[in-house]
């Protein structure tokens, strides 16, 4: 929308105020002075044709007194005058005399006519009855009456006549009305003032143009005056084909015939039209000037308006030294002074602002990493990045920001990145923070860890920025490192006893043999095979414990980087269970209770290892070197682990949700125990109740941290004097069915597949393995396929059979999605159940929105994966190609 | 589009308008309107002005107002010829006139060269009848009135012996309605003409004229002049008492012959093509409408002269082209007029019913009157 310029509405006001008073005035002086002029020439030009009418008519009278003398001699009682000669003779001088007049005619009652001069025989004795003239007679006029006009048959051109009585005679003089037309002529006023006379029918009988009367041109229909006397109006103005004209009538009374007076208005209202010209005039240069000075006011009144922008504008630009404003109207001062006002406060937050800025700064610097935003692209573009990242990364900020040099996302370790997306899809997924460790490639070439917790920004529903902050804990992953080793030493140091005596033993047991077959070649007894074979047997037995034992520092010692994968913790546990037997003091007796089943983690099986290991040694500890007297050493270890799901109580002390399948690993002893108070401490670093140096105190915060990476969680439940007892869990991959005890293996059976074919894929072999046979026992054919390409080409082979496939979605060389969009271009109506660690994420909504039969979250729900699977396959058809 | 593309818009849509609105039809008027013989001009001239404000009320010619220009050619041929080329120049569309028989010959030859089209309301020589030309009438040529008169005459007075006035100065028109007559005659057996042919241009005495009349002694008197001619001639006849049925052809049927004939006019017979008391609507109120603005009754050359102008009005509003005037008349052929329809032959000549007592009209009381009414009134 367009916006009004304030100097442009005043110079608009003020022309309106002015024009206004202007046409205000200019209507008083129309309607007083104007008016008037109008009137005054209205009634000049009605008196000019009434001065010249009675000009015509004295002129008439002139011309008549000729004919009024003929009249005498015609009703004179003395019969000299009746003479025909002498009337004639008369008639002949009148017409000499008078130019006006063509002819002179007298008839007598019966309308014939008895005297004509000049003189023609042939007309003497015609009926003139049947004239216009003659029946003019009878109406009453005053004398002399002038006739309608009519065709004087000598000349064939218009002509009227004088009319009088005399006795039983009338005396008629026909007028020449070219003659009349010479007078009318003379009658001039200015340039376009002229005069005509019409009879009382309209027709023009004496006009400057001679041709209008002979032409008998008639003005009746001029719808101008009214020249029926005694009517008031005589001038008016009317329209004609030559422009406006104004016209004055005046009634010559003896035949009606009319005279008219015509001026042009232009010429007739000179003086008024100077005046409105000069008015006009002076209207228009009074605009121009009230348009040059309005400019001008107009102006001059907003220049302290102008000012006042410009210190806007100074101010936001940042200059904040406000010139002196002069003083101007009272409402520009106050805004004057109220933008000072608002200056100062500017000021004053831009100065608490940069403040803030360089606290904000000095602490982004000073902090140990690099606070960032970036947008949710694929390469993660960071539009902010604090000048930490330097440390982090060795390159700038402006190196990074908008991918100048080289995308964040470039400098992720390949084997990370996958990690970090979808640590970050799940966080915008679940509108979440995310905590993520991962390494980068420093510039340098050297390899960092970095810890990263952001958060996705939301414009709407739309992740559009993702803020945090990263921190390099490549030092701390190194002392990690150190207390592991720390705690391997701690572990091999406390297991190395044990061990050296099993080693001293065994060296011993292979000493003592060859000794003895030593002495006995000495003494030279005899050796029977029998015997050779014993010792024989014994060395191997010792050198396979010595192998074992080995084996087992080597495990220990073993300086592994920490892989997460899909491990069965059933293998874990009686790994450490083994070692544990043959490890730890034989006062303390082994008891396990390891779940028969699979029990699919993911983890690291070393640092579990240790973890487990540690918790071992403990309790070893508790039931023998924490005894008062060695007499006391000894116990009961019990090793366990079963698939569980979490209770209530469990679940709100860890702050997982109850019902979460986990695995749950458990130490139980039956030492010495912990008391409530130290309970508190248990896991804290450092802290032990180990006396005399035998613990560093790491081993339990070791343990709680390693666990914790691994999403997972420590309990301790313990009882002073009674024993402890040390869980761990971890989230379980693969639900199992055997946790759910409400529905029983035959259950599954009866409600499962008859030999239906299903393919499975996978790219985790653990998951797959699994599942396949957990399908299998429940009367499905499974066919697997490790990635989606493979999966395409088994679902293209064996199309004919599989009536149902369950995808992982995130797969290498051909995703979920894509494989899915492959098979059906295969078979339209394939039956696609979509699996994914992500809820239902857009790539998940797509591929349902292009036909996908369902959506399984990791870790699958069995239940809910076999309920999928008699909702489809009842309703999938056998396919026929 | 900017102010002051706007602006510039508007003048030219005011100016286009403003210019559409203004350009009248122009329509040229050829006639003697001055002098000897402008009776019959200034008649047709006022038929014809009446017909132009009467149309121009009523939306004029495709919304446009109809202009006259008027030619004044003193019943002169080379003068009326004249007319025709500076009426084409000005752009006339159609031209009203000429009005007597001889200017119409010498128009038509130049109507004939620039292609446009004369409607004359009165020329009824036979010697442009049945041309393939762009001279059309109203009244019918001279051979219709010519019949009626001749059996009129026949049928009132069975005549030895016709005296025949003929005016030298319309003689296209007046011989050719004399030899046309003289034929008509002639089919009723032998009856003997007596032409006493003058010139009204040249000084005349009707007295000798009507003195040379006695001699012959005719059975009656006709009379092929116009009405100021026509009305002294009585005259004279009356002061002669010459008490013989005098007929007129239709030149003198004007409002000067009533003037100046006065009751020596009484008793004179002419035909014409119309009928003088039509109660036709149209034609009542063309009479009033006449009256109120000259004050005189119209006469036959008022109106055919108001008529040619209807028939160029309708012509013109199919196609408002001056080289296509004439072959819309032929195709469309039948026209409004002020008493039915003027239907034309493909060459221009109005075709009308057979004669009737009613076109028959006479002189009576200072009027023309239908001889049918008389009779009735008689009756």
């Amino acid at each position: 929308m367009k916006t009004n310029s304030f100097q442009k509405v005043l110079l608009r006001y003020f022309l309106m105020a002015g024009v206004i008073s202007i046409l205000f005035i200019l209507s008083v002086v129309y309607f007083s002075v104007i008016k008037n002029i109008r009137q005054d020439v209205f009634e000049k030009n009605t008196l000019i044709a009434d001065m010249a009418q009675r000009e015509l008519l004295r002129y008439f009278e002139e011309v008549s007194l000729p004919l009024f003398l003929l009249k005498e001699f015609i009703i004179s009682e003395d019969p000299a005058m009746h003479d025909k000669k002498t009337v004639e003779q008369v008639m002949d001088i009148i017409l000499s005399q008078e130019r006006l007049l063509q002819r002179v005619v007298i008839i007598n009652s019966k309308k014939r006519i008895i005297h004509i001069a000049p003189f023609d025989a042939d007309l003497i004795g015609t009926d003139m009855s049947g004239h216009a003239y003659v029946r003019f007679l009878s109406e009453e006029w005053e004398e002399p009456r002038l006739s309608d006009t009519f065709i004087f048959g000598k000349t064939g051109n218009p002509a009227a006549a004088l009319i009088l009585t005399a006795g039983d005679k009338d005396i008629i003089a026909y007028i020449d009305l070219g003659y009349l037309n010479e007078i009318v002529q003379t009658i001039v006023i200015g340039e376009t003032g002229m005069a005509f006379v019409t009879d009382r029918h309209g027709a023009v009988i004496a006009h400057p143009d001679t041709k209008i009367v002979q032409q008998k041109t008639n003005i009746r229909d001029l719808n101008v005056l009214k020249t029926t006397p005694g009517v008031a109006e005589k001038t008016a103005l009317i329209k004609t084909e030559e422009g406006r004209k104004i016209v004055s009538a005046s009634f010559l009374e003896p035949g009606g015939w009319t005279f008219y007076f015509v001026q042009s208005s232009k010429e007739a209202f000179a003086d008024l039209y100077r005046a409105v010209y000069s008015f006009l005039i002076g209207l228009i240069i009074f605009v121009l000037l009230a348009i040059v000075f309005g400019r001008y006011f107009a102006k001059k009144s907003i220049q302290p308006l102008i000012q006042l922008n410009r210190t806007a504008q100074t101010v936001a630009e940042g200059e904040y030294s406000q010139p002196h404003l002069p003083d101007s109207y009272k409402e520009i001062n106050e805004l004057g002074d109220s933008i000072s006002r608002m200056v100062e406060a500017v000021l004053s937050r831009e100065t608490a602002l940069v403040e803030n800025e360089r606290i904000l700064s000095t602490l982004l610097s000073n902090l140990p990493g690099a606070a960032y935003r970036c947008v949710n692209d694929g390469n993660w573009t960071m539009v902010f990045l604090s000048d930490g990242v330097k440390d982090l990364t060795g390159y700038a900020p402006d190196q990074i920001l908008q991918n100048k040099e080289i995308p964040y996302s470039e400098l992720i370790h390949e084997e990370d990145r996958r990690k970090v997306y979808s640590a970050i899809q799940k966080a915008i997924s679940e509108k979440d923070f995310f905590e993520i460790v991962y390494r980068i490639y420093h510039k340098d070439g050297s390899l960092r860890w970095l810890w990263e917790k952001g958060q996705p920004i939301f414009d709407h529903e739309d992740a559009r920025f993702i803020e945090g902050f990263i921190t390099d804990i490549s030092e701390l992953k190194q002392k990690e490192r150190q207390i592991q080793d720390i705690q391997k030493l701690e572990i091999l140091g406390e297991l190395a006893g044990g061990l050296a005596h099993d080693f001293n033993n065994v060296l011993s047991g292979i000493s003592g043999t060859l000794s003895l077959m030593k002495l006995k070649k000495e003494k030279s007894l005899p050796l029977t095979e029998e015997e050779i074979g014993k010792y024989i047997k014994t060395i191997d037995h010792s050198i396979e414990r010595a192998s074992s034992i080995v084996q087992e520092l080597l495990t220990l010692s073993m300086q592994k980087e920490p892989v997460k994968e899909k491990i069965d913790f059933k293998n874990v546990m009686e790994n450490i269970l083994h070692i544990c037997e043959n490890t730890l003091d034989k006062s303390i007796e082994m008891e396990a209770k390891i779940y028969p089943g699979p029990v699919i983690i993911e983890g690291d099986k070393a640092q579990l290892e240790q973890v487990l290991l540690n918790l071992c040694i403990n309790a070893s500890h508790a039931m023998t070197l924490m005894r008062e007297h060695p007499d006391e050493f000894g116990g009961q270890m019990t090793l366990s682990l079963e698939p569980v799901h979490l209770d209530a109580d469990t679940a709100s002390r860890s702050g997982f949700s109850p019902g979460e399948p986990m695995a749950c690993a458990t130490v139980a002893d039956t030492g010495v125990g912990i008391d409530d108070e130290d309970l508190t401490h248990i896991f804290e670093p450092f802290f032990t109740l180990k006396k005399k140096y035998r613990g560093t105190g790491l081993g339990l915060a070791m343990a709680e941290s390693i666990i914790k990476r691994h999403n997972g969680f420590l309990t301790v439940d313990s009882k002073k004097g009674k024993g402890s007892c040390f869980s761990l869990y971890l989230p379980l991959l693969v639900d199992h069915p055997d946790v759910r005890t409400a529905k029983s293996q035959e259950y599954y059976q009866k409600n499962g597949g008859h030999g239906e074919v299903i393919l499975l894929v996978d790219d985790e072999t653990i998951i797959r393995e699994t599942l396949k046979e957990i399908i299998e026992i429940h009367g499905y054919v499974v066919l697997t396929a490790s990635d989606g390409e493979e999966a395409v080409e088994v679902y293209k082979k064996e199309r004919s059979r599989i009536r149902l496939v369950i995808m992982d979605m995130l797969m290498p060389r051909l995703s979920g999605e894509e494989a899915f969009l492959k098979m059906k271009a295969v078979n339209p109506t394939v039956k696609v159940l979509l699996a994914s660690g992500f809820k239902r994420d857009e790539r998940i909504l797509r591929t349902l929105e292009q036909g996908a039969a369902g959506f399984l979250q990791k870790p699958i729900d069995l239940n809910i994966l076999f309920e999928m699977i008699r909702k489809i396959l009842p309703s999938s058809k056998k396919q026929s190609f | 589009m900017g102010k002051k593309e706007t602006w510039i818009f508007l003048l030219g849509l005011t100016l286009f308008v403003a210019g559409c609105q203004k350009a009248p039809v122009k329509i040229g008027f050829i006639g003697c309107i001055t002098g000897k013989g402008s009776d019959l001009g200034i008649s047709a001239k006022n038929g014809a002005f009446l017909a132009r404000d009467y149309l121009n009320e009523r939306g004029g010619i495709r919304g446009r107002n109809i202009e006259i220009l008027v030619k004044d050619d003193r019943m002169d041929p080379e003068q009326s010829r004249r007319a025709v080329e500076e009426l084409e120049q000005e752009h006339a569309y159609a031209i009203i006139g000429p009005l007597t028989s001889n200017t119409a010959v010498a128009s038509t030859e130049e109507a004939d060269k620039r292609e446009i089209l004369l409607m004359s309301p009165s020329a009824t020589t036979d010697e442009l009848t049945g041309l393939d030309d762009w001279f059309f009438r109203i009244q019918p040529p001279n051979s219709y009135e010519t019949r009626n008169i001749a059996q009129f005459i026949i049928d009132t007075v069975r005549p030895k012996k016709v005296a025949v006035f003929i005016d030298l100065s319309n003689s296209n028109y007046t011989l050719d309605w004399y030899h046309v007559f003289k034929e008509d005659m002639s089919l009723h057996g032998h009856i003997r003409l007596i032409p006493m042919e003058y010139d009204s241009r040249e000084e005349i005495s009707y007295y000798s004229m009507v003195r040379g009349l006695l001699i012959e002694k005719p059975d009656c008197v006709l009379l092929i002049v116009n009405g100021l001619d026509a009305a002294l001639i009585c005259q004279q006849m009356d002061k002669m008492k010459i008490a013989i049925p005098v007929f007129s052809s239709i030149w003198a049927k004007t409002t000067e012959f009533i003037n100046h004939a006065g009751k020596a006019g009484e008793g004179v017979f002419f035909f014409q093509h119309y009928e003088e008391e039509s109660r036709d609507p149209f034609y009542l109120e063309f009479k009033d409408l006449y009256l109120s603005r000259y004050g005189v009754l119209p006469d036959y050359a008022a109106k055919s002269a108001f008529e040619a102008l209807l028939v160029l009005k309708e012509a013109l509003s199919e196609d408002l082209n001056r080289k296509r005037v004439k072959a819309v008349i032929r195709e469309k052929k039948r026209f409004r007029a002020l008493q039915g329809d003027i239907l034309f032959s493909p060459q221009g000549d109005p075709l009308y019913d057979e004669p009737s007592p009613k076109k028959l009209v006479v002189v009576h009381e200072g009027r023309f009157v239908a001889v049918g009414a008389l009779e009735s009134e008689d009756k």
